[in-house]
């Protein structure tokens, strides 16, 4: 999941920023207003958490810019104004939901989460494909097969794949799409390395769980997944 | 409350009844006393031919008749005299007949009772005549004269009084036509009381344009004010809340304990004290320039944000006019509306009602059909949340803030179990603007603190 973090506060940026990275989010940052406008709509991100006070460009003036562009990714507001009138005014500029300052790391986590399933039209509380239900806060996954209920520990990059893959079943994607997904705008990209998790996961999964189509890219398939 | 056209009416009113009472007595009086005047130096003049009809007749003096006028010789036609001489008889006038004239000393009388229900000014001076010294009393009858003064001074008093209404109707035309500025300020202040404008149009004279001219200068004061206020608070909420954000992300990466616990309370007890203080400080209360032109809009907007906060689509049913126009601060309003939907939208099991309309006061009822709440217990929550050592972070802020923006608008907030919706039905009305004074509703008015 790429996420796009506008904070003005470098501090306060670079925490957060690390902590969703942990979370499996691959975390672009700006600080300002003028780039937010730009960067929101130059990267294919899936999910943005706006500060609204920013300098250069009001927070709710780069949510609308985005908005009159026809961006639709879902926009998680985090603001230090907390009045229902701010709150209405930035969900009329286009905001998905509202976190006010100070806020626990948790609470932004779950409502992020939710927003991207929301986004891909997931009513329940967790993403779950064919026999696979995932877990975000353990990063696993958990395969029930009958009576029998396995659970898979996923690394950092594998979680961030499948639940890409998970949230999009049928799908299909290129490897440079996969790529733009799961690494942020700074970190060295190798074509090789979905290359790479893509065997990791069908280890895990059955070989039939991802399924290659030669020229177009990769497709999760529920329905392939076995006991390898 | 001193009306200026009711007192300076009066006061009118009361100086010209009086001029002209005044005017008519006096009026009276010296038309009457000129009547006297010219009665006695006719009289004087009467003595005189009196006196010279006096002749001496065998030592004894005696008048001759003939040489009266002849008023004197009608009987009771109203003129008589009579010439008292000491040691002999008794002279009178023919028109006397048998009366006397009962006078014994020179001098003027006014008022005498006369022969046939006569009454008569007397005149009586002592003459030396013939080497005697008489008493020569002449007489008039005066009855009609004061008949005659006495309808003068009546048509004068009735003059008089109708110069007085037609002075007046003037005075109170004129007074109402001078004042007419003042209640066109008047009317244009109560419509920017109920907010159909910004500020008083309004072409005034000389005389209170300078008053218009500052209660326009302070009414946009006191907009800049609020707008300035609020930006800075903004700006300090945002100042304050940030390191606040992440001096808590770093307690939560610390490993839990006693005194990890120990700096998040005391961290949601200062947020808790930041939002409350800066949501007292931003509220504008009851003002001129308070104002909320399209609360059907917002409020539907509201209801949209909310429903996308509790993530619960269709919870909210709005019964707000779309017509409705509230003389208040919106953000204000938003506020107490806002607070108090997220409270019913927390509890409710599928559906919260909102109903707002305005009767001159304003009425804001929210129902929700949730098992929440006890109305003892929301009570509780309203009154917790004005302690600052709340823990749990939001919780009661917000009911909190309902409080104090009732208190501020001299409001009421009332609860009851809800009739159609089983669950709580929080009743909030705020008096309108020209019934600031009356602070009692049908239930208690919320003081503040």
């Amino acid at each position: 999941m790429r996420l796009l973090l506008v904070e003005d506060d470098d501090a306060l940026a670079e925490e957060l920023a690390e902590q969703l990275g942990w979370n499996g989010f691959a975390v672009d940052r700006v600080h300002d207003g003028a780039e937010a406008a730009f960067a929101g709509t130059s990267e294919p991100y899936d999910i943005i958490v706006l500060d609204l006070g920013l300098p250069e460009l009001p927070g709710i003036e780069v949510l609308k810019q985005w908005r009159e562009r026809g961006l639709a990714t879902p926009v998680l507001i985090l603001t230090a104004r907390s009045t229902w009138h701010e709150k209405v005014e930035g969900f009329r500029a286009g905001a998905d939901d509202f976190l006010t300052k100070p806020f626990h790391f948790e609470e932004l986590l779950v409502r992020l989460q939710a927003l991207i399933r929301r986004s891909k039209g997931i009513p329940t509380s967790e993403i779950s494909a064919g026999s696979l239900t995932l877990n975000e806060a353990t990063q696993s996954v958990r395969r029930t097969t009958g009576d029998h209920t396995e659970t898979i520990e996923l690394t950092g990059m594998e979680f961030r794949l499948l639940r890409y893959l998970m949230l999009h079943a049928g799908h299909i994607f290129s490897e440079s799409h996969l790529l733009e997904h799961v690494y942020n705008y700074d970190s060295e990209k190798d074509s090789n390395v979905i290359e790479v998790y893509i065997s990791r996961l069908r280890k895990k999964l059955g070989k039939s769980s991802i399924r290659t189509r030669r020229g177009q890219g990769y497709v999760f398939d529920p329905e392939g997944v076995c006991d390898p | 409350m001193r009306s200026l056209n009711a007192t300076l009416a009066v006061s009118l009113t009361l100086s010209l009844a009086v001029f002209f009472l005044i005017q008519a007595v006096m009026v009276g009086l010296e038309v009457r006393r000129l009547h006297e005047q010219s009665l006695i130096s006719r009289l004087e003049h009467d003595m005189e031919d009196i006196l010279a009809a006096l002749t001496v007749q065998d030592g004894r003096l005696t008048l001759k008749q003939d040489r009266l006028p002849a008023i004197y010789r009608r009987p009771f036609s109203g003129h008589y005299f009579q010439l008292l001489i000491p040691g002999e008889n008794l002279l009178r006038s023919r028109s006397l007949w048998d009366e006397r004239l009962p006078v014994e000393n020179a001098g003027l009388i006014s008022e005498l009772a006369g022969p046939a229900d006569q009454r008569l000014l007397v005149l009586s001076r002592y003459f030396s005549v013939h080497s005697r010294k008489v008493l020569l009393s002449v007489a008039e009858d005066t009855s009609w004269q004061q008949a005659s003064s006495l309808r003068f001074q009546q048509h004068l008093l009735l003059f008089s009084l109708l110069a007085l209404l037609l002075l007046l109707a003037v005075q109170i035309w004129l007074i109402r036509r001078g004042l007419k500025p003042l209640t066109a300020l008047r009317t244009e202040l109560e419509r920017l009381e109920r907010g159909e404008t910004k500020l008083l149009k309004l072409d005034a004279p000389a005389e209170i344009a300078p008053l218009v001219a500052e209660i326009n200068r302070l009414l946009m004061l006191l907009k800049q004010r609020l707008t300035r206020s609020r930006h800075a608070l903004g700006n300090l909420a945002h100042a304050l809340k940030t390191p606040l954000s992440r001096i808590l992300q770093i307690l939560e990466r610390l490993p839990s304990g006693e005194e990890r616990q120990d700096m998040i309370g005391l961290l949601n007890s200062i947020r808790h004290r930041i939002e409350r203080e800066l949501s007292r400080a931003r509220m504008a209360g009851r003002s001129p320039v308070g104002f909320w032109p399209n609360p059907n809009r917002d409020l539907r907007d509201l209801a949209a944000t909310l429903e996308a906060v509790h993530r619960k689509t269709g919870l909210i049913h709005l019964d707000v006019p779309e017509n409705l126009r509230i003389s208040a601060d919106r953000e204000d309003m938003m506020e107490l509306i806002g607070n108090l939907l997220d409270n019913a939208c927390k509890w409710a099991e599928s559906r919260v009602r909102l109903r707002v309309h305005s009767d001159g006061s304003v009425h804001i009822d929210i129902e929700d059909d949730g098992p929440g709440m006890s109305e003892d217990e929301w009570r509780m929550a309203l009154n917790r949340g004005t302690r600052t050592d709340e823990q749990t972070p939001g919780h009661g802020l917000g009911l909190a803030i309902v409080r104090d923006v009732v208190a501020a608008y001299q409001g009421s907030l009332d609860i009851r179990r809800s009739g159609e919706l089983n669950g709580l039905h929080v009743m909030v009305t705020l008096p309108g603007p020209s019934r600031t004074d009356s602070t009692n509703g049908p239930s208690t008015p919320i003081q503040p603190e």
